[in-house]
């Protein structure tokens, strides 16, 4: 019976042992298999960038068509904005037959007595009888319409103009079988006749008169000398001396019967042939205004253009090069004026002045090569180019829509010169803008990239890790040898194209070292949501600003086609990765 | 007085060691199953066995260690951002392990001997076994991850061995005079198929640039009718030859047991000892086939990767593929027979009966190498017996992980049915319903048995003539 109780006592120790539910591991409620991925540092390394040149950038963010045109490289593989064009201009001609006169021919005639001369010295001959005269014709001619580029006129260039003198005798008596005449005459010709092969203007002849009685001398004229030019127009009042005697030599007949008795004598002088074909003198020559509009705005490329934009440009230049034909050097003016939309960019304005050499002739072309520019640093890769200073860095800042070039060109009325009448004279103007990418320390630029994510698990679960507050990060190591300091920040658009409320904290790229050389550094990038995220949308995309700016260090570093920036970049998400471990259970 | 040392001996600490026969069993004087522990012990009459399952489970890993409830109700594992990191891995030990075992005869058979002095036993059983071991850094690793800008983890000694097999064993035991009974077991053994799995040494280095992983893992496996390789781009293919359908092993083993029962003034004092699965087993190389990998794998990344205007998307499935093509598995041919030594076992205890044996109390040591580790465990243990047919047993194990408490039901009548069930750790904490899943800890088995008792009576008689 003792035995039986312990029994019974020991039996009732197992209603200690029973089995307690614990309701706080209610596995019929399911377990949230949501789990940390990797830890709360992880990291996923995406790789690296091949060195990306900027020349690929360029030809990525080049932007719109047409600008390609304008961004050029120069030799030395700096990226360079150059803009070009040519024009030509025909000078006015000044025609020959402004300067042209008829033929102007004047005669008279005279009674003149025999004389007798002076013993000759010659005893045992018959002394000559004389016909003396001493008469002048008068010229009165003239130039009525000079053309208007002519200021002042010093001569007239004539191609084959005379003077042709005629003398001759009427009524002379019977001189003998043996009788004969000559003349022995100087004849003045006006001073404003430039006389060919002659230096004064007293032409002298000693000539037996023609069979006919006549002397006729014929004397070149190779141009004429201008005086005044009144009401545009050239007047000649001139006279032309003739004196001199006849000689009637070996005359049979008595002297007694001569002397005494009168001759007539006629005399003529016609001015001939007068065609000037080049005149020397003081010119009022111009080149109208020359305008020509350059569009900026459509030329930059697109990462040029905004309301950000500052073009700080360290060294531009202008390369003019004017070839001409023209004798006359003259003076050019160029005016460059930045405008936006219509309204000129006063501050802006830059005016230039420069110097044209003159041809040797019309037929040959002289070059002016002319480097207008804020140094004259690059003027080594331009030989045979004169420097001209000129601040051009404004130009282009603030960015304009358009850049008028003015060109206008006039010569110097102080100083004479040759023209050629009837001759072409034109000249041809090549202007290059070239703007090398070195870059001042203002300068700042920015463009915008949209990276596509294709919908799928990765754009889900980034979008699920943003909404629920986590922060991605992307990071790395950066090689950078542009010598511009990136600035970068992301915003996030939806599988529609509609921009999420995600957005990043600015990741910098420093500018290349002060030296050109390659910088390394680390950069990173933190993305975020500002606000909650729709249910139902997921990341589509990424729009990715980017700015570009220099800076002191940095200025004046060329920026080339080889300059490039490399990338090693790793993903993270800062609390680390979740994910459900169905979902990672799950295979393809 | 031995009322007073049998409540004393409510307090034990448990602890825990994988056995594929209940130790709660060891002092069951009326078991037919604790032969299996020490061969020299007998029970009261021989048997026919109907039914003998064993299942247990074994781990210092356990459901709160991996579940955790949330502020809002809820349940999260332990790799949830919400439960920190000093949290979880507290509950980790330096060596995890989680073992199981699974055991059911397919005959047996026990008798004694017309003088009732031996007993003899034949059975013809299956059991398989597996035995997995996880160091504590490969939880830290999945946990904290990456943690700073360069982290690095060395994890060794991952491993895992699944084996299952046959077993014919025949038992004798006598005594050898009023106090010693001695007994022997040999085992015949034919392994049906065995897998090991081992990460020597996994070092794993993660930074912003890279991540470097460096694995020497192997895997064998015995199995004889399918060769197992590996092709280029990790596919596994098995290579099935029906013709060789053999066991993948053959091995042997031995039991030795004692049992001594003090008299005089110790009398009541029984003292036992025992060596289980002394033996081993014997894989040809033409039933092995091996995979491994020695490789270091970086990862950096893509190179020469391009975001302008590109699908980001795609890039990292690019990435994705990428680590899928990481691991790189290779055939490693075995071209040499493996043998291995069995885990042996080995049993100390020592019972003090009470009140004519009506009850007694006792103390049973065990110890066990495993795969990564030795296991031991010690066991209190309060049996009572107030009849021959009734027989229960308490017991409290400890020195192991944790400390549990046991019991074992015995129903053993001279004829009809006899019944056992009987568990060694006994959870009292589970997690709610519908799943009745130890919380606190994963010590958990269970035995029962069915039989019809053969000479019962008889044994009966000889016992109270004995007496």
């Amino acid at each position: 019976m003792n035995n039986f109780r312990l029994f019974l006592a020991c039996l009732s120790i197992f209603a200690v042992f029973v089995s307690c539910e614990d309701e706080r591991y209610d596995l019929s409620q399911g377990v949230d298999l949501t789990v940390s991925i990797g830890g709360d540092s992880l990291a996923l390394p995406i790789g690296t960038t091949s060195s990306i040149s900027l020349k690929s950038l360029m030809d990525s963010y080049g932007g719109n068509a047409g600008a390609d045109d304008y961004i050029k490289v120069l030799e030395d593989g700096t990226y360079a904005f150059m803009m070009s064009g040519q024009e030509s201009f025909e000078f006015d001609q000044i025609s020959s037959g402004g300067l042209s006169m008829d033929d102007y021919s004047v005669s008279s005639s005279i009674d003149i007595a025999i004389t007798e001369g002076l013993q000759s010295g010659y005893a045992s001959e018959i002394p000559p009888l004389y016909i003396d005269f001493d008469e002048v014709l008068d010229f009165s001619m003239s130039i009525d319409d000079v053309p208007g580029q002519i200021e002042s006129l010093d001569s007239i260039i004539l191609s084959s103009a005379y003077i042709d003198v005629d003398l001759y005798l009427e009524n002379l008596p019977d001189l003998g079988a043996d009788g004969k005449i000559s003349v022995k005459a100087g004849m003045t010709i006006p001073e404003s006749l430039i006389l060919d092969g002659m230096s004064g203007n007293y032409y002298y002849v000693d000539e037996p008169l023609s069979e006919d009685g006549r002397l006729n001398v014929r004397i070149p004229v190779r141009g004429l000398r201008i005086g005044d030019i009144e009401n545009g127009a050239i007047t000649f009042n001139e006279t032309v001396g003739l004196a001199g005697s006849f000689i009637l030599e070996d005359v049979s007949i008595d002297h007694g019967e001569l002397i005494g008795r009168e001759v007539t004598l006629g005399y003529s002088a016609l001015f001939g042939n007068i065609m000037p074909t080049d005149v020397y003198g003081k010119f009022n020559y111009s080149i109208d205004d020359y305008n020509v509009s350059v569009d900026i705005g459509n030329s930059l490329p697109d990462f040029m253009k905004g309301d950000d934009v500052v073009l700080d440009f360290s060294n531009p230049f202008l390369l003019l090069s004017l070839n001409t034909n023209i004798s006359i050097p003259f003076e050019a003016s160029m005016n460059l004026t930045p405008f936006v939309g219509e309204s000129p960019n006063v501050d802006g304005i830059q005016e230039i002045s420069m110097k044209m050499k003159a041809s040797q002739s019309a037929d040959s072309y002289v070059e002016n090569n002319y480097m207008v520019g804020v140094s004259d640093k690059s003027l080594s890769e331009y030989p045979g180019y004169e420097f001209v200073q000129a601040e051009l860095n404004g130009l282009l800042n603030p960015v304009p829509d358009s850049l008028r070039l003015s060109l206008s060109a006039a010569v110097s009325e102080m100083d004479q010169y040759h023209i050629v009448l009837d001759c072409s004279y034109s000249a041809d103007i090549d202007y290059e803008l070239v703007v090398p990418f070195e870059l001042g320390p203002d300068f700042k630029a920015g463009f915008s990239e949209t990276v596509d994510i294709e919908a799928g698990n990765v754009a889900d679960i980034i979008t699920d890790m943003l909404r629920s507050g986590k922060v991605a990060v992307l990071k790395g190591e950066m090689t950078n040898s542009i010598p511009l300091n990136l600035a970068f920040n992301i915003k996030a658009v939806d599988q529609y194209g509609q921009l999420l409320p995600v957005s990043s904290k600015d990741g910098v790229l420093p500018a290349c070292n002060p030296d050109g050389s390659p910088v390394v550094a680390p950069w990173r990038l933190e993305l975020s949501a500002d606000a909650p995220i729709d249910e139902n949308a997921s990341i589509g995309g990424l729009i990715i600003d980017i700015r570009i700016a220099s800076g002191e260090d940095i200025s004046g570093i060329p920026v080339g086609e080889d300059d490039f920036v490399k990338l090693s970049v790793s993903f993270q998400l800062q609390g680390g990765f979740e994910g459900n471990i169905e979902d990672l259970m799950k295979t393809e | 007085m031995k009322k007073i040392i049998f409540i004393i001996l409510a307090a034990c600490v448990s602890l825990s060691a994988a056995s594929q026969t209940l130790q709660t069993n060891y002092f069951v004087k009326s078991s037919s199953d604790r032969n299996t522990l020490n061969p020299a012990f007998a029970p009261y009459h021989g048997y026919v066995s109907l039914l003998h399952t064993n299942l247990s489970i074994e781990s210092n890993l356990s459901v709160d260690k991996f579940l955790y409830p949330m502020a809002d109700g809820s349940l999260a594992t332990f790799l949830h951002p919400d439960i920190s990191a000093k949290n979880a891995l507290s509950a980790f030990r330096k060596v995890n392990y989680l073992n199981a075992d699974f055991g059911m005869n397919l005959f047996s058979i026990g008798s004694f001997s017309k003088s009732g002095n031996a007993f003899w036993t034949i059975e013809l059983g299956l059991k398989y076994d597996m035995e997995t071991s996880v160091p504590y850094g490969l939880f830290d690793f999945l946990k904290r991850g990456m943690h700073d800008s360069n982290t690095a983890y060395s994890i060794s000694n991952i491993s895992t061995r699944h084996e299952a097999m046959l077993h014919l064993s025949t038992a004798y035991s006598r005594n050898i005079n009023d106090n010693l009974r001695v007994g022997g077991r040999l085992k015949l053994l034919a392994s049906l198929a065995r897998a090991d799995v081992a990460v020597e040494r996994m070092d794993i280095k993660m930074s912003d640039e890279e991540w470097r992983v460096r694995t020497k893992m192997s895997g064998r496996l015995a199995f004889a009718p399918m060769h197992l390789s590996v092709s280029g781009n990790n596919e596994f293919n098995m290579d099935w030859d029906m013709s060789s359908i053999a066991p993948a092993g053959y091995g042997a083993a031995i039991d030795l047991g004692a049992e001594y029962k003090f008299d005089g003034i110790l009398e009541g004092l029984n003292v036992s000892a025992a060596v289980t699965d002394l033996g081993f087993m014997y894989y040809s190389s033409s039933a092995l086939s091996g995979i491994g990998s020695d490789k270091e794998i970086v990862y950096t990344g893509a190179e020469n990767i391009d975001f302008t205007g590109s699908d980001i998307g795609s890039q990292f499935e690019e990435i994705g593929q990428m680590f899928q093509d990481m691991i790189v598995m290779e055939n490693k041919p075995v071209d040499k027979s493996l043998t291995r030594m069995l885990s042996a076992r080995f049993y100390i205890g020592a019972e003090y009966e009470l009140l004519n044996d009506i009850m007694s109390v006792g103390l049973l040591y065990q110890g066990r190498f495993g795969v990564n580790r030795y296991y031991n465990e010690l066991t209190a243990s309060y049996n009572l017996r107030p009849c021959e047919w009734f027989a229960l047993s308490l017991s409290y194990s400890f020195l192991n992980a944790y400390n549990t408490i046991g019991w074992a039901l015995h129903l053993t009548p001279p004829a009809g049915l006899n019944f056992y069930i009987g568990s060694d750790y006994t959870f009292f904490k589970t997690a709610a319903r519908p799943y009745v899943l130890p919380l606190k800890s994963t010590y958990a088995n269970i035995e029962f048995g069915l039989s019809v008792p053969i000479q019962g009576f008889k044994m009966k008689k000889l016992r109270q003539q004995g007496n």
